[in-house]
């Protein structure tokens, strides 16, 4: 009975936590004014589960200040009560203080009282100003019926028949919709045409378009200023609060069944700043409970795993992988002898091969978490630090359901933390500032994560000041780092701030600037196989970009020989291989470089490199794999190529050391072990 | 027989040295290595052992200035500032399995120079014999 208790009360806390995190980020997003019922009800009903559990559970701490925030948020979604910025920041710090009380439990802590009574009188004090906002509540709502309130806008596109000659690629257009500024969320839906027969060149489908949010009503006219009247027809119509068509429009968008939702297609493309209404289950993300949990929709069963069980199986998996190519060496084997059963063991075998990859596949999704989990903690942290600076900041969020291995996830919470915290102490000014420089009073940070080559990228651009690129300078030669007349390029200029003990702020603030902030940052993407480059302009600001590798465990790998030794080129950086030809090899100072269709790459030899007394020297007798890295592009010379495979990574840390230009091992076919090349450190070698 | 220690004892230039037994995985005939580029030359490379990359290193190179084409692999766990690493030796030959007494733990005389003065504990007589205890954590397998 005790132990069950225990599973249940562990399962309790891990749901208040996320119930936690849904409250704050729907109270970030909680306008003031009248309250929206539909987001003051997620936010009561996380807080009344959390209540209804701690009596199971016999929290009692809890129970009190969980019973008078469902009096407040009651109040709110009754419309008896306001929202304001005092009590949306009263709120928020409950959430907080709640965080304080659940940490406690979880780890079997007394809890510090103090607090928690001083939350819980300030939650007090602001019911029983209830009379107040009451006055001011029937205010706002006068206004508000006098002057109809602009939600968005819905238009319809019904493109003629013979639309397609018109050589405008729709799509675009409907993406470039959801770019609008201001647009909040957008809604697309297709529907075909009926009667007209099915013809190929023949357009038949007709658009709906929702678009939520303050927009221009000339902003959307621009996106169609190419647009014949004839070719396609448009009508757009506003959209009021509480209006009909606004109503008209929820209906649709949670009964499309009719319809075509255009949306599940292409997921990349259009989840930047285009929520997509999940009506067809395939854009049901799994493993997105903020999602499920705002829009109140239809979660999809799960069940809780802890994360050792799975780790086990991933490793499983890796060794099936290695099981799996030994035993396909004898599908060859088979054929060399002739043997009558070849057929059928090639067939088993492919078989096996497709399964396991198969395999490996669902294994790795299950890892897999969309990065909206590190995303989250943003919006408050932006929120906090920009009104303790008196900054006036929006943080716009995009990809976030970008999925990442986990334990990259998990990595990457810190560095993202420190990165958005310098560019809102650092980067964005405060708003007179601002103005007098010509731009807009409120500042723009960018989160963007998006898949990119094998990649997944994370972009952090900020429209603030830009990095001042002397003064790092001059910060460095005062460091020691640096001597007075050293010439650096523009980039080693940039890179300094990675540099350990490294601070530009003019003054150490409690937000950053403590002097430990990028090296460690550049550490913690490294140790995940990562990189991060800036790129900064004066008075525009700058950007961060990270790039990771998709997933720690598995490569898709390309092997490669040189003399007796198997090398291993991750696939997704290969560009291209070459034989190389005599006419294209130049030297330069020791250096050889090779033309490629008039662009001259570096080459890299592996034996070279690797001082091996092995392989082909002669350039034109061996192979040229082409691979891009970063920004860099270069050719690494080897005697041949052989097959591509995935491979299972093992860390030479584990019981070695790292080694220059390897990024790990892993074990072949035939049991033996083959290295896996780093290209970034032998990019390093042909700067 | 209070403060005795079980040993693996082993042959390597024509001496006898021994090791604590409980750091002993296993024992294996020398094969193919693969090897790690830009490493020391007695650094042979890497093996799998059962699914796990393992370096291997021969310590007739390391410290005694020869080679052979003969020899074992000791597998064993040594301490790299604080975290366990496994590791493969490459000795001569792996001779018995006997307990010393560590209460007659003698010091080694030491010639000025020698290399393996850096992994020598001490001499222990088993049986009328001496064994060189070692304590193979002093030795810097992981430089460059």
């Amino acid at each position: 009975m005790d132990e069950l208790m225990q599973v249940f009360r562990q399962t309790y806390l891990e749901e208040s936590f996320e119930g936690l995190a849904a409250m704050e980020s729907n109270l970030l997003t909680l306008p003031e004014g009248t309250p929206d019922t539909e987001v003051v009800n997620t936010i009561f009903r996380a807080a009344h589960s959390m209540k209804g559990g701690a009596g199971t559970f016999g929290f009692s701490e809890l129970i009190h200040l969980t019973h008078i925030l469902e009096t407040l948020l009651d109040e709110m979604r009754s419309g008896k009560r306001n929202v304001t910025s005092e009590n949306r920041e009263a709120l928020l710090q409950s959430v907080d203080v709640l965080r304080i009380i659940l940490d406690a439990y979880q780890d079997n802590q007394p809890i510090d009282m103090t607090p928690v009574k001083a939350m819980e009188q300030r939650l007090e004090a602001i019911l029983n100003h209830g009379a107040q906002s009451l006055a001011t509540t029937s205010n706002t709502n006068n206004t508000a019926t006098d002057q109809p309130e602009l939600i968005g806008y819905q238009i319809h596109l019904s493109p003629s028949d013979d639309y397609f000659t018109s050589g405008i690629d729709l799509l675009k257009l409907l993406h470039e919709l959801s770019r609008i500024e201001g647009a909040e969320r957008t809604h697309i839906k297709a529907r075909l045409n009926e009667g007209n027969p099915l013809q190929v060149e023949h357009c038949l489908i007709s658009f709906n378009v929702v678009i939520d949010g303050e927009v221009e009503l000339a902003d959307i006219n621009e996106v169609f200023e190419w647009l014949d009247e004839d070719s396609c027809h448009i009508s757009i119509s506003p959209i009021y609060r509480n209006g009909d068509s606004s109503t008209g429009v929820t209906v649709e968008a949670s009964t499309a069944t009719s319809g075509v939702v255009v949306a599940t297609e292409a997921p990349t493309a259009l989840t930047q700043q285009t929520a997509v209404t999940a009506t067809a289950p395939a854009a049901t993300n799994n493993g997105a409970p903020r999602a499920a949990v705002a829009t109140g929709e239809k979660q999809e069963s799960s069940i809780r795993v802890s994360i050792s069980k799975i780790d086990q199986m991933v490793d499983m998996v890796g060794e099936l992988v290695i099981a799996q190519s030994m035993l396909s060496r004898f599908g060859l084997l088979a054929d060399q002898l002739n043997a009558p059963w070849a057929d059928e063991l090639k067939e088993g075998l492919v078989d096996i091969e497709r399964h396991t990859r198969a395999m490996q596949e669902s294994v790795m999704s299950i890892r897999m978490m969309p990065i909206s989990f590190a995303f989250n903690r943003m919006p408050r942290i932006v929120h906090d630090v920009s009104a303790k600076l008196e900054k006036d900041i929006e943080l716009v969020m995009e990809g976030e359901n970008t999925e990442v291995d986990k334990t990259v996830l998990e990595k990457l919470t810190d560095p993202l933390v420190h990165i958005i915290r310098n560019s809102v102490d650092h980067g964005i000014e405060k708003p007179d500032v601002r103005e007098a420089k010509g731009k807009a009073r409120k500042g723009t940070v960018r989160l963007s994560a998006f898949h990119a080559g094998g990649n997944i990228v994370i972009q952090i651009k900020d429209d603030g000041a830009g990095i001042r690129l002397d003064k790092v300078r001059q910060k460095a030669i005062d460091a020691g780092i640096l001597t007075e007349h050293q010439v650096i390029t523009e980039k080693e200029n940039i890179d300094l701030i990675f540099h350990a003990g490294f601070s530009t702020a003019d003054e150490v603030t409690d937000i950053s600037g403590r002097g430990v902030g990028m090296d460690v940052v550049r550490r913690n993407i490294r140790e995940l196989g990562g990189t991060i480059e800036v790129q900064t302009e004066q008075n525009l600001g700058s950007i961060f970009t990270i790039r990771l590798p998709l997933t720690l465990a598995i490569l898709d790998g390309q092997l490669a020989k040189v003399g007796d030794e198997t090398y291993i080129f991750p696939l997704a950086s290969i560009v291209e291989s070459v034989l190389p030809a005599e006419d294209n090899i130049k030297s330069v100072k020791g250096t050889y470089l090779y033309r490629l269709r008039d662009v001259y790459i570096p080459i890299v030899r592996l034996n070279t490199f690797f001082n091996r007394p092995v392989g082909k020297t002669e350039l034109t007798q061996g192979l040229l794999v082409v691979v891009e890295n970063g920004d860099k592009r270069f050719g690494v010379f080897v005697d041949s190529l052989e097959s591509q495979q995935q491979v299972v990574i093992k860390s030479l840390d584990t019981n070695y050391r790292k080694v220059n230009g390897i990024s790990g091992a892993t074990i072949m076919g035939d049991g033996r072990v083959a290295m896996i090349l780093d290209l970034t450190e032998l990019s390093h070698e042909v700067e | 027989m209070e403060n005795t220690k079980q040993l693996l004892t082993f042959i390597l230039n024509n001496e006898v040295y021994g090791v604590d037994i409980l750091r002993i995985q296993e024992i294996k005939d020398v094969e193919r290595c693969t090897p790690i580029p830009n490493t020391p030359e007695w650094t042979l490379g890497v093996i799998n052992l059962r699914g796990s990359v393992v370096p291997v290193f021969d310590l007739r190179k390391m410290f005694f200035d020869y080679e052979s084409d003969k020899g074992v692999i000791i597998v064993l766990r040594v301490d790299n500032n604080g975290k366990t690493k496994v590791v493969g030796i490459v000795v001569d030959s792996v001779s018995n399995t006997e307990f010393a007494n560590l209460d007659e733990l003698q010091p080694a005389p030491k010639k000025d120079g020698e290399a393996k003065n850096v992994f020598v504990e001490g001499l222990v007589s088993i049986d009328g014999r001496m064994v060189i205890l070692t304590d193979i954590d002093k030795i810097d397998f992981f430089r460059e």
